[in-house]
């Protein structure tokens, strides 16, 4: 897949409609966790995180979020980076052992506060 | 301060004059000037006497390459001071056009949601970003690209090669027309080598910076164990 070429496609009719926009900006606003999840089930690289998001939720992240992300992560010790064998070009995400815990928890506060949230909205008569 | 971030660039400014906060500066020069090290000798110095976080992206050299240069020339990294290196992506997505402005705007403004109080910026450099870039109209992408980061309230330093003046003879003159970045940019530091009979000096000249009284003089660099220092002028 060319990011960039799907980047610059002109948006279909879907794409612009409210449910697309609140899915996107869900994703978007939470996309640490959603690439900690996706890294604590199986290591990949910055590129194949884009692609994977895109493939799950129709949402394509930049490239400038996506690393920036990663490089704060792995300073944090979050993260660790091995490369591909025989390239030492192309890193490779994972979560390191002290992460594993960080994610466990995030992820876990991640769904408390969403259960609250929709809760709160039900509370109100709403159905979720 | 940046004026107090380098042993002696205090000398060049007059008065309580002083880099500009959120203003964007030109470092240029030719190779070798130690354009990479002044900015982020200025960066970590600022850095470590204020209680914010800066930015260092590096087009030209992975993080590790360029730690170990800036550690060969005694300048220390601080942790507030971040470094984006856009190797990796360029290597992973292979030959696609990269939309360097617009990546280039989604990790400051990653880096500003992470860290409230992000105040500098460097981009090492131009050069690269402009080779990277899909741009048609240059004068005019410039322009959106230096108010972006004004905007973003950052005092940004722009690193850029230029010709020596025995290799203009060959890539042709340089010409101030069609560089916008010199009309642009509210700053701009040389920085360069002078050979004299017996011995070659490197050094640093203000030429341009708007709202600020400084020194045109060119001063003389150099490098100790500490970082780079400012001595007076050169001639």
């Amino acid at each position: 897949m060319d990011i960039c070429a799907v980047a610059k496609k002109e948006v279909p009719k879907i794409y612009k409609s409210p449910q697309f926009r609140y899915k996107e900006n869900i994703v978007k606003k939470h996309i640490e966790i959603t690439v900690l999840s996706m890294l604590s089930d199986r290591p990949m690289s910055g590129y194949d995180i884009i692609k994977e998001i895109f493939a799950r939720y129709d949402v394509l992240v930049s490239q400038g979020t996506i690393y920036s992300l990663l490089y704060t992560l792995k300073d944090e010790g979050i993260l660790q980076v091995r490369f591909t064998k025989g390239d030492l070009r192309e890193k490779i995400y994972s979560c390191t052992q002290e992460g594993k815990q960080v994610v466990d928890k995030r992820i876990a506060e991640f769904i408390d506060a969403d259960e609250y949230f929709l809760n709160s909205i039900k509370k109100f008569g709403h159905d979720v | 301060m940046f004026k107090n971030s380098i042993n002696g660039l205090n000398e060049l400014f007059k008065g309580d004059c002083d880099i500009p906060a959120g203003s964007v500066i030109l470092v240029s020069g030719i190779e070798g000037g130690l354009k990479s090290g002044m900015v982020f000798n200025m960066m970590s110095n600022y850095l470590a006497d204020n209680n914010e976080h800066g930015l260092y992206a590096s087009l030209e050299e992975t993080k590790e390459s360029h730690l170990r240069n800036m550690e060969s020339l005694g300048i220390k990294k601080l942790d507030r001071l971040h470094i984006f290196d856009y190797k990796d992506m360029r290597f992973e997505s292979n030959n696609e056009e990269l939309d360097i402005d617009k990546i280039t705007e989604d990790m400051i403004d990653f880096y500003r949601e992470k860290y409230e109080n992000l105040t500098v910026f460097a981009l090492d450099s131009l050069n690269a970003f402009y080779s990277i870039s899909t741009w048609e109209n240059l004068r005019k992408n410039m322009y959106h690209f230096f108010t972006m980061l004004r905007d973003k309230d950052l005092t940004s330093f722009l690193i850029m090669e230029t010709c020596s003046p025995e290799k203009q003879v060959f890539v042709g003159s340089t010409n101030y027309a069609e560089q916008p970045e010199y009309f642009l940019a509210d700053g701009i530091i040389e920085l360069g080598v002078i050979e004299a009979k017996e011995n070659v000096k490197r050094y640093i000249q203000i030429r341009k910076m708007r709202t600020a009284n400084h020194s045109m003089e060119k001063h003389q660099i150099t490098v100790g164990k500490d970082g780079i220092s400012i001595l007076g002028s050169v001639y």
